[in-house]
């Protein structure tokens, strides 16, 4: 041992109970001698150090006590330019980099009086994903925490586009642009076309204050700023039926401003906390619309030739919520706790008009001239958990949640695309929006039973209950049982199995009863008796978060540790969703996910690990493929169905270290990850009429190795190096993109990017210095 | 054992006469010593070093809520070590009356945590998945060294396999995996942690997320999808994994499948949404389909998450 070494001796041994309580009590009564007496029994025999040598093991001992700052400044190479390889961290250009990092903590010393503390630290900060924090305060007494961040999105660095002015809202194409019917035939597209970087840039400041108050009171403030600032992909499309839209990718910006607020006052003691909260969210988008020049000639069906199309944005929105938790401790080992809140979504951002074209027929106006959006949401969570006995655990718990839409519902005479004249009232395209309300019930009770030898059998039941607006089912309802097992009978093995099943069904599934939810009244008179007829999805299809299912999962994990020094685990998880009333839809939905990792300690200063998982995603899905010009002919004909098996299989595997050796003075750190992903679609059982010459889709596979090497050598108690080595290859082969160029497809002019594959390296040096 | 029962019965009879709380100003002079006393033989140079705690807010003698604070020092913790301090030399010591080894049992381990934590966002701990599976705070947590990794907010390129994600995922390897796909969060870059998403010490609602649901947790980041909307999609009103998984996908932007194939499980009307996507629609296919390359369905209809755009019930304004 570093200080001294004791030897305890026991003096005194009282042998009876009664004489040992009569003992303590005596002990308070009677104190401070008879604790003085009492300690007299002890017998610190301490060894015999030299004066010298117990000065410096207690300065070393005072200044263990104190924490360290440092200070990082390295300098980075990088091998590669890639958006991808950058992503959330900054490094997307090749060359060097600067890199520092700071931890200046300064606080009291542990015993004094006024526990201050100003701790600084800086991470990043010679890149785009920096990092800045301050922590200042008194403990006990008062914090102010600021905190700086940046975020850093690459998408793509190869959009490819005719459009200028990326960044605003309002793009032109390139003077001399001539128009065609379809991208192909654009005469100037290949001159024109320019790569654009798609990204984007979070920046964060968040403030918080916390006060301690009397009787047992707190108060927490907290403030966070988000600017989002950058371009993403969107489209913008003229035209909209009948094979008649045009399309172009495009660069929308962002230009996002997010405030949020907390207030939250709290309080506790032994027996019972409780908190009171508000919270709000204010949302703010800088760009309202995004117009865009039209690149196409007419198409049949359009009865004007627009010059711009425009659409809007993410309309500005709030949201507030007040909340209550609470918690208190019952007799039987129980306690009872409670959240509710309640919460408004408001949005009421003025209306575009319903075209920028002005030479359309549209003389209805808009029913309103601004939207007013506004949810109410309750949320009730009550969980009662109790421990009547040693071996029993009871546990209910209750779940509320209610959104409900009250904004404006209204007929809206909407325009096509903007080249298609309004029409009237009776038109299909006379829409009424559909505020979606959602309410759900959920009440679930668990029992566990210890049944000795640290075994525990547990199970519960669950029912769920949701009811929606607008919704081909009014109400669905599950029912959920779950049993299982968790086991520790020796030390070295643990064991966990569960088995889950869950029913969903709803009531009447109609097909039709969203569809005409959104048309107008006006519209739906005309129809007259053929309303019973009328259907837009196919009638036979099920959307699966609404339809009747089945589910069974089982999860089982596997701790062994067959030696102090080893720790091997095993896991599965595998979920099973039957949709066996659907016809038309998703049929079957399976996942399985199984991994083993194993740990190894061979000695106090090394650590080793390697884990392997693989999963395994399936989804069995039928259409039916119809015409909306022979509906009821084509959905006789069954030779029109078709089947997609949809399998996701994805093997991840790693291994690493850490090892400090040398007192200490050398630390090394090893990572090594590969992954490979490969999807598979295969629709071959589609015959005639569908026939297709070639069903199967090529493998979209990734392939990631990512390693990492590091060692920190330390000189001394205040400076130490570390030499980092990074290395990431990837490859995609995504089908949706490999070939793609602007003008492949007809009617949409596409972006051409170009599939992700770079092998880039990361080689750093920096130095720390240390300070306590 | 009989020396276990004795100090016991000694506390015992202390506890009868004091009662809870009450610990006269010179009993706490007896427990500081008796921390010294610990400190006498549980420093740097053992196995499990202890002193770097006085570094951190528990070792604070001057917050009256701390341990040291309080006057119970490494009693406050780990109860009344007499028995553990008298054990005779060459014997095995007693143990403590609160046991911190990974395999003792979690409860009474907690019970010394929750004694001042249970409040905040610890308040649903009691009954919460982890606790349930017992859980050990300490399973996760470290008191005694200078910075509790779980609370480390480190991006620095490389040391995210120490901090607190690592820690999740001894227990949860499947979001290990998940992780490393092309379409994830940014938990290996360090910039996110599993904690900006979950409350791991317990909630009532689902996957122990920090918001009340999981559409709330989502808008924390993404409050451009939050609307309402005048047009809204049904499922990304409802759920925002009806169609995204969370913690890392094969498909582009975190979707769970790939689309055409995804959105034609709620979309079958006539004409693009039935239609069989085949190969055929590829670049090398018969008849290169905009409805399945590149953004597929998005190349016209990007507003999935709602608009508000007065000719936008398509989801294409």
């Amino acid at each position: 041992m570093l200080l001294h070494r004791i030897r305890t001796a026991f003096v005194s041994t009282p042998s009876s109970l009664a004489a040992s309580l009569l003992a303590g009590a005596l002990l308070l009564v009677a104190a401070p001698d008879a604790r003085a007496q009492d300690d007299d029994e002890f017998s610190f025999e301490l060894e015999e150090i030299d004066p010298e040598e117990q000065a410096r093991r207690d300065a070393l001992r005072e200044r263990l006590m104190r924490p360290t700052s440092f200070v990082d400044l390295g300098v980075w190479w990088n091998s590669r330019d890639d958006f991808k390889w950058g992503d959330f961290i900054g490094h997307e250009d090749s060359g060097f980099e600067v890199l520092g990092a700071v931890d200046l903590d300064f606080r009291a010393a542990w015993d004094a009086e006024l526990p201050w503390y100003a701790r600084t630290r800086g991470q990043n900060l010679g890149l785009r994903s920096r990092f800045v924090s301050g922590e200042y305060g008194i403990q006990g007494l008062v914090g102010l925490d600021i905190q700086y961040d940046e975020i850093p999105h690459y998408e793509t660095e190869s959009f490819f586009t005719p459009y200028r002015g990326t960044g605003g809202g309002f793009l032109t194409l390139p003077g001399g642009w001539v128009r065609g019917a379809q991208p192909a035939t654009f005469p100037t597209l290949a001159a024109d076309l320019r790569s654009q970087d798609i990204q984007h840039e979070r920046e964060n400041l968040r403030t918080s204050l916390s006060l301690v108050l009397p009787l047992d009171l707190e108060m927490d403030f907290k403030w966070r700023r988000e600017v989002k600032d950058g371009v993403k992909i969107t489209s913008g499309i003229l035209g909209s039926t009948g094979g008649n839209p045009r399309a172009a990718l495009l660069p929308e910006p962002v230009d996002y401003t997010t405030d949020q607020g907390d207030v939250t006052l709290r309080w506790g003691n032994d027996t019972g906390q409780v908190e009171l909260g508000y919270h709000i969210s204010l949302f703010n988008q800088h760009d309202e619309t995004l117009t865009w020049q039209n690149a196409f000639l007419p198409a049949g069906g359009w009865d004007d030739d627009p010059a711009f199309g425009r659409k809007g944005t993410a309309p500005d929105n709030q949201f507030h919520q007040i909340r209550f938790s609470g918690g208190v401790q019952l007799p039987l080992t129980s306690r009872f706790t409670l959240d509710v809140a309640r919460g408004w979504m408001i949005q009421d951002e003025t209306f575009l008009p319903f075209t920028i074209n002005p030479d359309l027929m549209a003389p209805v106006p808009l029913p309103n001239s601004d939207f007013d959006g506004r949810i109410e949401s309750t949320v009730i969570n009550a969980r009662f958990d109790s421990r009547p006995f040693e071996r029993l655990r009871f546990r209910t718990s209750l779940r509320y949640d209610d959104r409900n839409n009250e904004s404006s519902r209204d007929v809206y005479l909407y325009v096509p695309g903007d080249v298609v004249d309004q029409g009237t009232i009776t038109d299909a395209i006379a829409r009424v929006n559909r505020p979606y309300s959602y309410e759900l019930f959920e009440s679930r009770t668990d029992l566990t039973v210890d049944l000795g030898w640290r075994t525990k059998l547990f199970g519960g039941y669950e029912y769920e209950e949701i009811e929606r607006d607008y919704s081909e089912v009014d109400q669905t309802h599950e029912h959920i049982t779950r049993v299982g097992l968790r086991s520790q009978p020796i030390r070295q093995a643990s064991l966990r199995v569960e088995w889950e099943h869950a029913e969903r069904f709803g009531e009447d599934y109609d097909g039709r009863a969203s569809f005409l939810a959104g048309l107008s009244p006006a519209h739906i008179a005309t129809l007259g008796p053929a309303i019973l007829d009328f259907f837009e999805n196919h009638p036979l299809l099920r959307r699966p978060f609404l339809t009747d299912r089945d589910r069974d999962r089982y999860t089982a994990a596997l701790q062994l540790m067959p030696h102090e020094m080893v720790q091997i685990g095993f896991s599965a998880d595998i979920v099973d969703d039957d949709f066996e009333d659907t016809t038309i839809g998703l049929l079957r939905r399976r996942g399985q996910i199984y991994s083993a990792d194993v740990s190894v300690f061979p000695c106090a200063d090394l650590a080793l690990h390697a884990f392997y998982t693989y999963e395994d995603y399936r989804t069995k899905q039928r259409g039916h493929s119809f015409r909306g010009f022979a509906a009821a002919a084509d959905q006789a004909n069954l030779n029109r169905r078709w089947l997609a098996r949809d399998t996701d299989s994805v093997d991840t595997a790693g291994a690493g270290f850490d090892w400090t050796f040398l007192d200490g003075r050398i630390e090394l750190d090893g990572d090594y990850v590969y992954t490979r992903a490969k999807g598979t679609i295969d629709t071959s059982t589609i015959s005639p009429p569908l026939a297709s010459s070639d069903p199967n889709f090529p493998d979209a596979e990734t392939h990631l190795h990512g390693a990492s090497v590091g060692a920190r050598f330390r000189l001394n108690d205040m400076l130490s190096f570390r030499l980092g080595y990074y290395f990431e290859k990837l490859d995609v082969d995504d089908w949706a993109f490999e070939n793609v160029e602007p003008a492949t497809v007809n009617n949409v002019l596409l972006d051409g990017r170009r599939e992700t594959e770079y092998t880039a390296h990361l080689i750093g040096l920096s130095m720390r210095l240390e300070y306590r | 054992m009989k020396r276990i029962e004795t100090a016991l019965a000694v506390a015992a009879g202390a506890l009868l006469l004091a009662g809870p709380g009450a610990r006269p100003a010179a009993a706490e002079e007896t427990w500081l010593a008796a921390d010294q006393k610990c400190l006498e033989c549980h420093d740097e140079s053992g196995e499990k070093p202890v002193l770097a705690i006085f570094q951190t807010p528990h070792g604070m003698k001057g917050d009256s809520r701390t341990p040291f604070g309080s006057g119970l020092g490494c009693a406050a913790c780990h109860g009344d070590g007499t028995a553990h301090m008298r054990s005779a030399d060459g014997e095995e010591r007693a143990p403590l009356e609160v046991v911190f080894k990974p395999h003792a049992p979690a409860g009474p381990k907690n019970a010394a945590c929750l004694e001042c934590h249970e409040g905040g966002s610890r308040m649903h701990w009691q009954g919460s998945a982890h606790e349930v599976n017992d859980t050990a705070c300490s399973d996760c947590h470290q008191v005694h060294a200078s910075e509790d990794p779980m609370l480390v907010k480190d991006r620095t390129p490389g040391t995210w396999r120490h901090g607190q994600a690592e820690t999740c995922f001894s227990c949860h390897p499947q979001q290990r995996a998940q992780m490393h796909r092309v379409s994830a969060h940014p938990i290996k870059e360090g910039v996110m942690r599993c904690s900006d998403c979950h409350n791991t010490h317990g909630t009532i609602g689902d996957a122990q997320l920090t918001a009340l649901t999981v559409n709330q947790t989502c808008y924390d980041c993404h409050a451009e999808k939050r609307g309402p909307f005048l047009w809204e999609h049904q499922p990304a009103r409802e759920d925002c994994g009806t169609c995204h998984v969370p913690h890392g996908s094969n498909h582009p932007a975190l979707l769970a499948q790939r689309a055409p194939f995804l959105c034609q499980q709620c979309h079958m009307a006539s004409f693009h949404p039935s239609t069989a996507y085949t190969a055929d629609g590829l670049p090398s296919g018969s008849s290169p389909d905009n409805h399945l390359l590149s953004r597929n369905c998005m190349n016209c209809h990007p507003e999935v998450h709602g608009t508000n755009h007065p000719s936008g019930p398509r989801f294409t304004r």
